[in-house]
């Protein structure tokens, strides 16, 4: 097994701290720190994402591993800096106004680092403006609002509908996510995308920001 | 009872909804607005917390909606104490921020406290925990004769870990500290007992018997049994972690009814049933999820395990259940819309009367 599949499978694994040990020996190995980022660590990744949404995995060990993908990174991003790698898109993400939950959230986080973004999270109860004074401010092409409560989810209708009395609408992909939500209510409040689940939100934003 | 006249006929119903004998027609609680209702007493409160607190505006804002609430078939008033579904935590060093409608616990273990934690112990000096006693008090002496009072929102088990270490750590936790999450579930559980027993000397004070949020009565000690972090992890670790002080819990109680909230949570549905003292599952679809009529096939399955079911069901959709589903065990909640939409509930019931 190359040292390259090995901390994939490591962090398929969550084993954190053998991931970072071996992203370090990669890069003194002379591997490419792209290659260390997109076949080790995003792949293993992709691999737990998928086991996800088939549920042969759950919440526990999707976590453990997006933070052993994070232990890897702290030793890799100043190195893949140097080689000016780009992300595939922004994301600004956050938690809808007078709603605290963010596991959810924090799922399509990881999911989206995993897939390649550069993530702006901001964190729960979030004020509609905030979302949008964010976006505009990092040059994001994505918002992604997440609500797990049916009494906060006008929150996410807020949003939109200030994004377009500023004629800022078509500038960003709306993605919406959470348990009272789904496909009607997107269709609804005129988000672009509804997803059940943080592997899918990642699949949803790649292809909907690569499709642009 | 002032807001309910015919409490002993509903009482007699509720008895053979707990042996699953009723078998004429399904229990329900259907409830509507009073035409003509008053308006709501406004809150003058400087803060939100303030406003949870107040045991006269809880004593005033309850009576305000049981005068203008029509109780129809088995449902009947209740006033239940309420600081939010973090009061359990509250008790064991846990501050809560208020929000409109619900609160929030704010949770305060870090890796370290876990890692020097030995025992969780009920303080009972919390301001939370004094201001329940205060509110169940002062409810059983108003609703003496004009309403039930019911026990507060519970929630002991990993869900009361939760609120004091917050949902991602503890999703940590059951690879980091598996054992205290094994441990702590088992600290808590003595203090469910504790508040339990204390909440059901209070409101049996006047009343026989006790109820809760679900607004189910029992003529002795019943209370649901949760674990809404149980839908974040797999069967295995459920079974591991959690299921084994659950089940203790509906040792304890007279009846007990499963809160199972959401989709992701029925993968444990087959565990549950096997739990032998358990009286019942509350099944919650939760909002954007389809239906009543569309978990027909998971209610039998329930009915089948000799356990009772209580669902929330949309006015439109209960004449399938009638038809669909065998009435024994089976409670449907229905929040009509006016007083003329739950007599024609009423009415449906009849004709599918057995």
């Amino acid at each position: 097994m190359s040292i390259i599949e090995e901390i994939s499978e490591l962090l398929q694994n969550g084993k954190a701290k053998k991931v970072k040990e071996l992203v370090r020996q990669a890069l003194e190995e002379g591997y490419d720190p792209k290659v260390i980022l997109n076949e080790g660590l995003l792949s293993g990744m992709m691999i737990v994402g998928g086991k996800f949404k088939n549920n042969e995995v759950f919440v526990p060990e999707v976590l453990v591993s997006a933070r052993a993908m994070n232990a890897g990174l702290t030793i890799l991003e100043p190195k893949l800096v140097e080689v000016s790698n780009e992300p595939i898109g922004k994301a600004v993400i956050g938690t809808v106004k007078g709603d605290l939950h963010d596991i959810g959230k924090n799922l399509v986080v990881m999911m989206l680092k995993g897939a390649g973004f550069e993530t702006y999270d901001i964190g729960v109860d979030v004020e509609a403006d905030t979302f949008i004074a964010k976006a505009e401010e990092v040059g994001a092409d994505i918002i992604c609002m997440s609500a797990l409560l049916a009494t906060t989810m006008a929150g996410m209708q807020e949003c939109i509908n200030k994004l377009q009395e500023s004629n800022l609408r078509d500038k960003y992909i709306v993605m919406i996510g959470g348990a009272p939500v789904n496909e009607n209510f997107a269709k609804q409040i005129g988000a672009d995308y509804y997803t059940p689940d943080a592997v899918t939100a990642a699949e949803v934003a790649k292809s909907a920001v690569q499709g642009r | 009872m002032l807001y309910c006249e015919n409490w002993d006929e509903i009482k007699k119903r509720y008895l053979e909804f707990w042996s699953r004998e009723n078998h004429d027609k399904p229990i329900m609680t259907i409830t509507a607005p009073k035409d003509n209702a008053e308006q709501m007493p406004v809150s003058t409160h400087a803060n939100l917390k303030e406003r949870w607190m107040d045991t006269e505006y809880m004593l005033k804002k309850a009576n305000w909606q049981m005068r203008n609430t029509r109780y129809y078939a088995e449902a009947f008033p209740v006033l239940n104490p309420d600081l939010g579904p973090d009061f359990f935590a509250s008790c064991y060093n846990t501050q809560i921020q208020f929000g409109e409608s619900t609160s929030w616990s704010v949770p305060w273990m870090s890796d370290d406290d876990v890692e020097a934690y030995e025992e969780f112990v009920l303080d009972k000096q919390s301001e939370y925990y004094k201001k329940m006693i205060e509110m169940t008090q002062a409810a059983v002496e108003d609703g003496k004769d004009k309403y039930i009072v019911g026990i507060t929102d519970l929630h002991p088990g990993a869900d009361g870990l939760v609120s004091m270490r917050g949902s991602q750590n503890l999703c940590y936790d059951t690879f980091d500290y598996p054992e205290f999450i094994q441990k702590g579930v088992w600290d808590l559980y003595k203090g469910f007992r504790e508040i339990y027993s204390k909440l059901y000397d209070l409101t049996t004070k006047y009343q026989q018997g006790s109820t809760c949020w679900m607004n189910i009565w029992h003529p002795k000690r019943w209370y649901p049994v949760s674990c809404d972090f149980s839908c974040m992890i797999s069967e295995k670790m459920y079974g591991e972690m959690i299921v084994e002080e659950m089940e203790k819990e509906t040792e304890y109680l007279d009846g007990s009814m499963y809160h199972l909230d959401g989709p992701d949570a029925l993968k444990h549905l087959d565990r549950i049933l096997k739990m032998p003292s358990l009286g019942g599952v509350q099944w919650v679809y939760g909002a954007g999820n389809p239906t009543a009529s569309h978990w027909i096939s998971e209610i039998k399955k329930i009915q089948a395990a000799g356990k009772c079911v209580h669902i929330q069901v949309e006015p439109g959709e209960l004449e399938i259940l009638l038809k669909e589903v065998e009435p024994e065990g089976i409670m449907y909640n229905i929040n009509a819309a006016s007083e003329d939409e739950a007599k024609e509930l009423l009415k449906l019931t009849e004709k599918y009367k057995r």
